[in-house]
Formats: structure tokens, sequence, C-alpha cells
């Protein structure tokens, strides 16, 4: 099967809407290049454009500019305006998404139950030239699914990523497959776009030397200085993971690197740490939950954020120990697996 | 450095790029709305011409951008058409049966099922996977182009991608798929 099959399957979906109709390319054409006639206006500074107050002003100046919008419909139009920056209404980076009153009570209550049970726990010890080994398993998926990780604890730097789903995968870093530890040459070759992958590693170490810790390259120390209160975490969160939130809101970019922190890093924190963290995502108006799920014989507390109108992200909660145990949805549920190990390619 | 764009460097933006977009939204919402939709964003590319930046490289993020954007005005359709077919094998942009442009009884009947299969997985995935997956599959956006036109980092264009591959890989399964390209 060849690795390009989803590209394939997706390029074959729907054929016969690939190709426009000549009239509607030609009606297309006509109504926008005549807005090539128009002089462009001056590159100008529109501070007053982020706030968003002048809609109609800016829908009758682009009326005016264009002289096409007449022909197009309300839809296109309201569409239009939603386009241009500034404008994005629900799905605006300034409005992050909301929960439900009810499923976000739900989430902070379920959060501050995991805050406690999770306040006691303790840091794994990860010793010098000790790895932390990640892996993700899919066991619904068909075929299954499993993506490891072999990460230098100070950066949150994998050293080898290994992914299998039955069918395809790959392996980056690491030794080659054949000095596998295990003495199994690896089915799987090396994935070519990663083939400079020790070089993407030194990269990495050397912006931690220059740059020092922050959360998306944190080391046991940083994880175990972060503020205690939520509000004070929350804060650092929204200024390190924002900007690498594009056009979705900050707290999305929360949530979502603050799932990636977990997941990369989740033995080190300490328990008050980790109850921190949990407090902190329950400020967020966009997070909710819709209860528990029996995965595999086992329960989890859903916790996920809701913004333009879905769920993105979802990860679940193990109500037992307070401690991240996976991500959902149910369908495509991965199970999170943490332990410290001695070299790349140990399994623990 | 921006451009001065002037009517012909307009059209003929229009002529290389329009109907790979028309395509790329058709797929994802019916003509109609991506009729729609590809004026929309040229207008609003028209607009915004002063933000483009010769230097970045070519017009295709910047136009797939736009036209992203806007798509997500209409999720609600999209992901309810997907939803229908999944259902019901009756896709509700064509009205009719999807089998494609299969011919023979057994094609149609698994194109027909495929596409079932793919709808199905579309609508699952969250709103970013599925934009990242389509940009790449459909739109044929490199990684960069992609990050580039939902302004989103390298690093979670390649993750977005990854989950939603392997969840579509997941959904097509081995057998069906198998089957078809061994035939």
């Amino acid at each position: 099967m060849s690795d390009e099959f989803e590209r394939v399957a997706l390029r074959e979906f729907r054929p016969e809407l690939a190709q426009p109709s000549a009239e509607a390319l030609r009606r297309v054409r006509d109504m926008v290049t005549q807005a090539g006639t128009v002089p462009a206006p001056a590159r100008r500074s529109r501070p007053w454009v982020r706030w968003g107050a002048p809609v109609a002003v800016t829908g009758l100046v682009l009326a005016l500019i264009v002289g096409t919008v007449s022909v197009m419909s309300p839809a296109a139009f309201d569409a239009l305006v939603g386009a241009l920056p500034g404008f994005g209404g629900t799905d605006s980076r300034d409005k992050p998404g909301r929960a439900s009153a009810e499923e976000h009570a739900a989430a902070v209550a379920a959060l501050e139950a995991m805050a406690r049970a999770a306040a006691s726990s303790e840091p794994v010890e990860v010793k010098d030239g000790q790895l932390l080994y990640i892996r993700g398993t899919g066991t619904r998926w068909s075929p299954p699914y499993k993506h490891e990780m072999w990460v230098d604890v100070n950066g949150a730097i994998p050293l080898m990523i290994r992914r299998t789903d039955g069918t395809s995968g790959f392996t980056v870093g690491g030794p080659e497959p054949s000095a596998d530890p295990s003495g199994t040459p690896s089915p799987m070759p090396a994935n070519p776009k990663d083939a400079n992958y020790d070089a993407e590693v030194e990269q990495r170490r050397a912006e931690l030397a220059e740059k020092g810790p922050d959360l998306t390259r944190p080391t046991p120390a940083y994880l175990a200085g972060l503020p205690t209160d939520p509000r004070d975490l929350l804060d650092l969160m929204k200024e390190q993971f924002g900007p690498s939130a594009g056009d979705w809101s900050v707290d999305h970019g929360v949530f979502d690197q603050t799932r990636n922190l977990l997941y990369m890093n989740e033995p080190l924190l300490t328990g008050e740490v980790r109850a921190t963290i949990y407090r902190a995502l329950a400020l967020l108006p966009g997070v909710g939950s819709s209860g528990e799920v029996t995965y595999e014989g086992r329960r989890y507390v859903t916790i996920w954020f809701t913004e333009r109108g879905e769920r993105q992200q979802e990860v679940w909660l193990d109500p037992a120990t307070g401690r991240v145990a996976g991500e959902g949805p149910l369908d495509f549920a991965i199970l999170w697996h943490h332990a410290v190990v001695d070299r790349v390619g140990d399994v623990g | 450095m921006s451009v001065e764009m002037t009517r012909d460097h307009f059209a003929a933006l229009y002529d290389r790029h329009a109907p790979g977009l028309f395509g790329f939204c058709a797929r994802r919402v019916g003509p109609d709305v991506a009729e729609d939709v590809v004026a929309t964003t040229f207008l609003t590319a028209y607009e915004q011409r002063h933000r483009y930046d010769t230097a970045r490289g070519g017009a295709l993020p910047w136009l797939y951008g736009i036209a992203t954007n806007l798509l997500r005005r209409h999720r609600r359709e999209e992901v309810r058409a997907y939803r229908l077919l999944a259902r019901t094998g009756i896709d509700p942009l064509t009205g009719d049966a999807a089998d494609g442009h299969a011919q023979r009884s057994d094609e149609r009947t698994d194109a027909r099922a495929r596409a079932r299969r793919i709808a199905g997985a579309l609508a699952a995935l969250p709103a970013r996977q599925r934009d990242v997956l389509l940009l790449y599959a459909v739109g044929e956006l490199e990684y960069g182009e992609i990050a580039e036109a939902l302004d989103i980092p390298l690093g979670s264009v390649q993750s977005a991608l990854h989950r939603a591959r392997t969840k579509l890989r997941a959904a097509l399964t081995q057998s069906e798929y198998m089957t078809r390209e061994t035939r």
C-alpha cells in the first residue's frame, strides 16, 4: 500500500465535482476581474479594523471599491466580511470558544477533582543519560495505531520517533534499523523527509542552551518551578502559547499546547504543578466536559476545548489518579504510556 | 515586496488558480456555494493585494488560506453533507449515489462504499485536521504552504496531518482498499 494512499483516496472522492463548468469559471472571472480596474488603495494601518466596529462601513466601502458585490449572495457578502482581518465573528482569534454553562461547570468540577487527586503525586526521577519513553496506542483503530518516542527530558527533545499503524510506519532518529537493540531488523524504512533528524536534535539543544527552557522546551527543573497560582500559570501559558495559536484564539492555543506539554512531560510534573495546570485550564471558558467514557474496561474523565462550533481537542484523565491518560474522541482514542528507560529503543 | 496588481495580473492569477480552487471548494461544499466562495476569495484577495508579498513565494497558500477561512462559514453544511453521505450513500452535493465515475457494477459498489467511509472519516475529524488534510490531499499544498495558508506552525501542520491521515486510513479499512488496489 502506497504511503500516499489517503491522498489518492481523497482525490478520487467526489470526482464529478473536481472540475468546474466553463460557464461558472467565466461568470466568476467576469465578476472578479472588474476589481482590477480600480486603483489599489494605499497601504494603511487599520487598527480600527481589529475591533470590528465599523463592519457596515467597511462593507459599504468594499461595495464601492469592488462594484460587484451587488451580484453576490448575502451569504457570500457575509463571508467576504468574515474573511477580512479582524472580522472573524465567532471564528475570530479574538473571540475564543465557549462551552455551554453546563458542560463548562462539569469541566470545572472534574478538573478540581483531578487536581485534588493528583496533588500528592510525585514526579518520576530521570537520571543523567536516561530518557522518557512515551507511547500512544489506539487499539480500536483499524489497523491499530502506535506512536513511540524516546525523549531527552532536558528540552523535551525526541531523540527517536517510531510510528506503526499496521500498514506502514516510520522511524526517525536513533540507531539505524539494523542496529535495533531488540536485534530485530525494523520492517519500516526511515522517512526520507526526516533524514536530517540528528541535525534537528542538535538544533533544538542549541536553542535550549541559547534561549533557556520554556513551556515548549522545558527541563524538569523548569517544570518544578512553574507558578502554582492558576491565574499566574494561565498568564504564562497565554504569553508563551498564544503566538502559536495562528488564527485560532489564544485560549485554543493554550489548551492545544497544554495537551502537548502533558503528553511530552506528564510524569515529570510535581503534583502541585499538575494540579495548577488543571485549575488553569478550568479558567478557560471554552473548556467543557461530557462526563466519563469507558474504554477497554476503564473509566476516564473527558475534558475538551470547543471553538468554532466543534470540539477541537479532548484529553482523558484517570479519575483514580488524577493523571492524564490519553486523548479522545472515543472512536479514535489514544492511550498514553510513559516510562523512564536507559537507552533509545528500550521499551518501558 | 508588495504587488501593484493590475487587471491583467489579477486575471492571470484567476486563470491560473481558479480551476483548482473551484474543485477544492466544490468537493467540500458543492458547486453552488463554491462559486460564491471562489468569487469572494478573489475579491478578498484583490482587496488585500497590498498584503501579498512576492518574497513569500506563490499565491497559492494566500488564496487557499482565504478560501479556507470562507469555507468555515459553511462548516456545518459541509459536515452535515458528509454525515448524510456516510449514512445513506447518497451525496447531497450531487443528488446521486456516490459512485463517482465508476462504470462496472462492482466498481460502483466499491466506489460508493469508499466514498461513504471517506465522508464518515471527514465528518469525524476536528476542523483543523480536516482543513490540513484537504489542503494537502486535494489542494496539493506542501507542508510549508499549508502552514502559511492557515497561519499555524509547521509542526502543527505535520501533527494535524499525521493524525488526520491515520484516522482516514483507519476508516478505509485495509481489506476494502487493498482489495481495490490489487484488483
